[in-house]
């Protein structure tokens, strides 16, 4: 017996890369409502990519172009891309913007790639290990 | 991080209190309650509720809630035959005005996939059951569009004001993948 209604009506962009892709048939990941970010480099990112917009240093646009192509690299390097990884996307995605726009020079970047791995490494040992990361922002 | 911050901010195109403006922003000042006023307003007034479904980014400014993206803002609203949910399959775009940050459900590919091509089934991993004669529509959010849900209004709360039905209106509600109900 055909559906009455069609599953799903999508509305908004087209979907390009679905059909390749095929669908992921994973559980969704279910968080509770906690902080709002995990970890001070999330905020430092978080902010960063925001103020550098409002300063016109590109398009939201051409940020959510980065971010999008930041989070296909990941998930093409093996990425489980379950959320939790979500602001190494963010990174990822800064790093290429402010290349490309020419608002950081190349060692400056890989500098910082080799920070951010440290501090998203030392993040996840503490989460390992059960405790609690303390969460304030200094700047 | 903080090498990039700090060439950034040498050379002029940040500034460090405005860096921490924006994370206290987010953290403390924007997030699901201001889309649940927005709601809340819609079940109880019915021009606001005319004026949100044709002008939702002009309606929600109203209320002071003004995306800093240039986004325009759509209010998709759930009746008895229609269930709305949205996702963004490419990224994460997501009406931060009035949802603030979101969830990290969200943001995972699962959920970007799987609200596409299984709608139902997600919306049943949630708790949600729709029956086979209701339209489920999915909307794909962009850097340019963003969708907020008007959940229906539940039962039982006739006469209730508008500061009352705001404490029922719940995050999960306003993305589509939950329903509400007066607490027993």
């Amino acid at each position: 017996m055909p559906d009455p209604t069609p599953c799903a009506s999508i509305f908004g962009t087209t979907i390009l890369s679905l059909p390749e892709l095929g669908p992921d048939l994973r559980p969704i990941p279910r968080d509770a409502d906690g902080p709002v970010f995990k970890a001070p480099w999330e905020a430092q990112v978080f902010a960063l990519v925001v103020q550098l917009h409002r300063r016109g240093a590109y398009t939201w646009p051409q940020w959510a172009a980065a971010l999008t192509s930041a989070i296909a690299r990941a998930q093409a390097a093996g990425d489980a891309d379950l959320g939790d990884t979500y602001y190494l996307h963010w990174v990822a995605a800064l790093e290429a913007l402010a290349s490309e726009r020419g608002l950081a020079d190349a060692a400056t970047l890989s500098a910082l790639a080799a920070t951010i791995a440290e501090d998203a490494r030392h993040h996840r040992e503490i989460q390992l290990a059960g405790g609690h990361h303390h969460h304030d922002h200094h700047h | 991080m903080r090498a990039l911050e700090r060439l950034l901010v040498d050379k002029g195109l940040v500034d460090p209190a405005a860096l921490d403006a924006v994370i206290e922003t987010y953290e403390h000042r924007v997030g699901p309650r201001n889309g649940a006023q927005v709601v809340a307003r819609a079940w109880t007034e019915p021009q606001y509720r005319q004026w949100l479904m044709q002008d939702a980014t002009a309606a929600i400014a109203s209320l002071g809630y003004t995306g800093r993206q240039g986004e325009h803002m759509i209010a998709v609203e759930n009746t008895p035959q229609v269930h709305n949910m949205v996702v963004c399959t490419l990224c994460s775009c997501y009406p931060w005005s009035v949802l603030g940050l979101p969830p990290m459900w969200y943001k995972s590919a699962p959920y970007r996939s799987r609200a596409v091509s299984d709608p139902r089934g997600v919306l049943k991993e949630f708790g949600v059951e729709v029956d086979a004669g209701v339209e489920v529509r999915v909307w794909d959010s962009t850097a340019e569009l963003r969708y907020l849900v008007i959940p229906e209004r539940p039962a039982g709360t006739d006469g209730w004001s508008a500061e009352r039905l705001a404490e029922l209106v719940t995050r999960d509600s306003m993305i589509g993948v939950a329903r509400l109900a007066v607490p027993a």
